[in-house]
């Protein structure tokens, strides 16, 4: 309880300061406090991009005089697209991109007239295709670590889609890597239909090498295709946990996979590309069964420069929400639209069966019969036990499949002996014999 | 003139900076942000070393997140289409838009923090006790404490989705699917916090309402009680030891001063002191922000944040497999533990026996025991938050802080 | 000495405290002056003036004509003042003569709105119909940066201002 004072000595004067200090603390606190807020004001009117901005209306005034520059205002500028959810900022330093006259090699890059190859930015306006559309990059920001999405070991940029700078390409060993080639797979995002387009030689080749090589006979691709390999329409959208990194790296002796002791992003390293799904697609290009042993995909013995084209066009297959303004139109006002399905349509004709016979008769009599069990199991009813993709898996591979696959495995312990196709097959020749057995083993 | 002028400064002031012991006593019912004290406190209550003022610094930090609150209110959209973007141009096109949100996020963490380390002094100084007092009831205010650390943790985990990015997201998923885990009611609970069965545009705005208004004036409320209980209860709990050394028949003289302007002064103090670390804080260290909200992919390793990071802890370890049934981390874990230790904790005021001397001191030694226990509880629960911070990473498996692995990119 | 010391560092103290909640206080004001906008510019490019056709050219998206004479261009509006609707352009052929508002003048075209009757003369004067004001006239530049014609719809000049083509 309060007390009532009894003596007057506890009843001070109130003017008698019972803690003399604190007026200087909050003095002080006060003083510290005002310099932190100095540093704020400093930060906040000095941000970055004012150097670049003050260094341009310089320049503007230099070569086009005053009046030019009059209009050149100071603060964050951006290019606002509605009907793409885009905010870009970049035009805040930028700021020469659609100047004319600054393309010279004397003007400072980033002050640069943006060129225009082909006619290409009369076709993809600013105003309606921002610069983060084919550039990539984080439009919000305005500084350069940020906008940039630079990996540098600092703290990260959480950004999704990186600038496809120059810098990134000679990453990956592009040898024109100055001309932005990874900037092409912006490019197909939209144009993926198209099946060439000036001005996109990486991208045109790859689409050439899917048309030659049939890609779709095994994967789904653009919506068509087969199931023996995996569903490749949004493969540009996979995020990179759904890629096994740290899985074991094969290499191939006397044609069979052979596990390395090193890890898949070891490799990546080794090889001195980033830790990336782009590099996990180079690898996967130039030798699948370096990844996935048990994969049926050969090796096409592709050149660097195919490999990189390829991956810029499977890293290009995205789920995206186009607007319809955006669609691309050809001149004449039609779009090359299916794939080659060719193909398939192949693999029923009489001639390939024919040649499935003689093959079969060659190479699988030796161990295999329709109506009875002889070395290996009898083959009627094949289909309607084991899936068109198994048998493919299990005539082109079958010492990895008994290895890994669950059924090769048991069928192996049954019959104790391993199934071996003497003198090899071809993937073109396993199809042939899968088309004859289809019709043998009903 | 400059008389007038001046006259009219001291008609505002005065209470504020009394002249004599007159307005000293009238200073308190004159003013309406003043009635909150008495006329004189002891001098002792004023102490640092008793309280450390950590109440004052967790309504400091309050004020600080309503002021910051209400001007982000102006310049953030609550829709999943544009709140990111609404962040984003707060860090990059608004003016000072990077420092009031640093200010706003740095405020709630040291909130958390000061509302968490004033319950701990309290208990260290058995300041729930009453001493000799018949009127005082202090165990009251000890639950009413409770709550309002209860209410702290829901404003900062209403306000953590907010941003829409990956961080707020998943940080919610967690938390929310630990409601869920309740059973017989939990899938209900759920689907009233994120007004659906999926976190999205509905969840948003009820995370929105509960932080902007429901849950700050709760806290409001609940403040002002906590403070005029202290009243109620005749003051801090050290004032009861000039009681007890009375009756013990020690002449005791407690020396008082007046409220205002001594008391006033070092409350202002303590603001300022607040607001300067904040200030620091905010200007030289960045808030987060993560990638665009996608239920598509988990960042890896997703975490709650920091205050929760020991629930999601016990939640990763303390799934119980016995023979065919499984009783689910997230019940054991995220429900049960911390349901006993809150529960623990609201009644303890209730049921502590301890002697009245104990009333208002650091560490007396009748209460030596609870001490050690509670000191072991807080220090369990303060090294999970550090282990789970910087020893768990990707996969939430365990590595050294600096050996964390690079994670891959796109391209 | 010291006293004058201790006064003087006090008042330092004071000055800091008012600087800083009033400068807190003026900088988040400041943050609720926006800096960018989530709105169609006010400074719109249109063409390359060469593609200007002489007499009327329309661009539909800014709902804005612009007229050339020989090296002069100028901008009206095409919103009626009344109630926003798209005026017509009404060519007359050739010069007609004609009395408006109480004045003799020679015209070779107006704007006649088809909603509710406002009829403009050629120089965007309101003289019939319930139009409270005639059209508003925007400047024209040609825009340093890419020898563009941009209007800017936030500004009005009066009906005679003409921009020369050079």
């Amino acid at each position: 309880m309060e007390q009532k004072p009894q003596v007057k000595q506890t009843l001070p004067d109130v003017k008698e300061d019972p803690f003399p200090y604190d007026s200087w603390i909050i003095y002080a606190l006060a003083v510290i406090s005002a310099f932190l807020l100095g540093i704020a004001i400093y930060k906040e009117l000095n941000p970055e991009y004012i150097k670049y901005q003050r260094e341009f209306k310089a320049l503007v005034e230099k070569k086009f005089g005053k009046e030019a520059a009059k209009n050149i205002t100071f603060g964050v500028k951006q290019i606002w697209i509605p009907a793409l959810n885009k905010t870009d900022r970049c035009i805040t330093c930028h700021l020469g991109y659609e100047w004319k006259g600054l393309e010279g090699e004397d003007i400072p890059v980033v002050f640069r007239t943006h060129p225009n190859p082909n006619g290409l930015l009369d076709k993809h306006p600013f105003g309606k295709y921002g610069c983060t559309s084919c550039h990539g990059g984080q439009g919000f920001a305005t500084n350069i670590r940020e906008a940039h999405v630079i990996h540098d070991g600092g703290k990260k940029v959480r950004w999704l889609e990186p600038l496809l700078s120059a810098e990134k390409a000679k990453e990956y060993g592009f040898k024109d890597w100055q001309k932005l080639p990874l900037t092409e797979i912006n490019c197909n995002v939209c144009h993926r239909y198209d099946d060439s387009l000036p001005g996109t030689p990486y991208i045109n080749l790859a689409k050439k090498i899917v048309k030659e090589k049939a890609c779709n006979t095994c994967h789904i691709i653009n919506g068509e295709g087969g199931n023996i390999g995996p569903n490749l329409t949004y493969e540009g959208s996979k995020m990179p946990e759904m890629f096994d990194m740290r899985g074991d790296y094969y290499e191939i002796r006397d044609g069979q996979p052979v596990p390395t002791g090193r890890k898949i992003e070891d490799e990546i390293r080794r090889r001195g590309l980033p830790l990336t799904v782009f590099s996990w697609h180079l690898i996967h290009f130039e030798e699948p069964r370096s990844i996935t042993p048990t994969s049926v995909m050969p090796n096409y013995g592709f050149t660097d420069e195919e490999k990189l084209a390829l991956t810029m066009l499977v890293m290009s297959w995205k789920k995206v929400n186009l607007p319809a303004e955006y669609i691309p139109v050809k001149k004449n006002g039609t779009r090359t639209v299916q794939p080659d399905t060719s193909l398939k349509a192949q693999s029923a004709s009489a001639d390939l069966v024919k040649r499935g016979e003689e093959i079969y008769k060659q190479k699988c009599t030796a161990c295999h019969q329709i109506e009875n069990r002889l070395v290996g199991p009898a083959l009627k009813g094949l289909f309607e036990k084991r899936s068109e993709d198994w048998v493919l898996r299990m005539i082109l591979n079958p010492d990895s499949m008994i290895k890994n696959d669950p059924i090769a495995k048991q069928l192996y312990d049954e019959y104790k002996v391993p199934m071996i196709v003497p003198g090899g097959i071809t993937q073109d020749e396993a199809r042939a014999v899968i088309e004859y057995l289809k019709i043998v083993t009903k | 003139m400059k008389e007038k002028l001046y006259q009219v400064w001291r008609a505002l002031v005065w209470t504020f900076d009394p002249s004599d012991r007159t307005e000293a006593g009238k200073a308190i019912t004159r003013n309406f942000w003043l009635h909150w004290f008495p006329p004189r406190m002891t001098k002792a209550s004023l102490s640092w070393s008793y309280s450390l003022w950590l109440g004052t610094i967790s309504a400091s930090l309050f004020l600080i997140l309503a002021v910051t609150g209400i001007i982000l209110m102006f310049l953030y959209v609550p829709s999943v289409e544009r709140a990111y973007q609404s962040i984003k141009d707060l860090e990059y096109a608004v003016s000072f838009g990077w420092i009031l949100r640093n200010m706003h996020r740095w405020s709630a963490h040291m909130m958390v923090a000061a509302v968490f380390l004033h319950m701990v002094r309290v208990f260290y100084t058995g300041a729930y006790k009453n001493g000799m007092s018949h009127m005082a009831r202090r165990e009251i205010n000890w639950l009413v404490g409770i709550i309002l650390l209860l209410l702290t943790l829901l404003l900062s985990f209403s306000g953590y989705l907010l941003p829409w990015d990956q961080l707020a997201i998943w940080a919610v998923t967690v938390g929310t699917q630990i409601a869920k885990s309740v059973p017989i009611i939990g899938d209900e609970i759920y689907f009233v916090l994120a007004g659906g069965t999926n976190l999205d545009q509905n969840a948003l705005i009820r995370f929105y309402t509960l932080h902007v208004i429901f849950l700050p004036v709760l806290t409001l409320i609940l403040i002002s009680y906590h403070m005029w209980r202290v009243r109620k209860d005749e003051g801090l709990a050290i004032t009861e030891q000039f009681n007890i050394a009375r009756k013990k028949g020690e002449a005791v003289q407690p020396e008082m001063v007046f409220s205002s302007p001594w008391a006033v002064r070092r409350i202002f103090l303590v603001f300022m002191g607040t607001l300067t670390w904040i200030l620091f804080l905010s200007v030289f260290l960045d808030s987060p922000l993560e990638e665009p909200a996608s239920l598509e992919w988990t960042p890896n390793p997703a975490k709650a944040p920091w205050y929760f990071l020991w629930l999601q802890e016990l939640i990763a370890i303390t799934t119980i497999r016995i023979g065919g049934i499984t009783i689910n981390g997230g019940f054991v874990g995220g429900v049960l533990i911390p349901g006993i230790i809150t529960t623990l904790l609201a009644v303890w005021a209730f049921i502590d026996k301890s002697p009245a001397e104990a009333t208002g001191v650091w560490f007396h030694k009748s209460r030596l025991v609870q001490n050690i226990v509670f000191t072991i509880l807080a220090l369990i629960i303060v090294g999970m938050i550090f282990f789970a911070m910087y020893f768990r990473g990707p996969y939430w498996e365990v590595y050294w802080p600096w050996a964390w692995p690079e994670l891959p990119e796109i391209i | 000495m010291k006293e004058k010391r201790r006064e003087f560092l006090k008042n330092l103290g004071r000055i800091a405290g008012y600087g800083v909640l009033g400068g807190l206080f003026a900088g988040f004001g400041r943050s609720l002056w926006p800096n960018i906008l989530y709105e169609p510019p006010k400074r719109v490019r249109l063409l390359d003036p060469k593609n200007l056709a002489e007499g009327m050219n329309y661009f539909p998206e800014q709902r804005l004509f612009v007229f050339k004479k020989g090296d002069e261009v100028w901008a009206i509006s095409a919103v009626c003042q009344h109630l926003g609707c798209t005026v017509n352009f009404v060519p007359f052929g050739g010069k007609v003569k004609k009395k408006i508002l109480g004045k003799e003048v020679e015209e070779e075209w107006e704007f006649h709105c088809p909603c509710h009757g406002s009829k403009y003369s050629q120089d965007g004067d309101i003289y019939e119909g319930p139009a409270p004001r005639g059209l508003p006239f925007h400047p024209l530049e040609i825009d340093p940066a890419t020898g563009y014609l941009v209007v800017d719809l936030s500004k009005e000049v009066k009906k005679d201002w003409r921009l020369k083509l050079s």
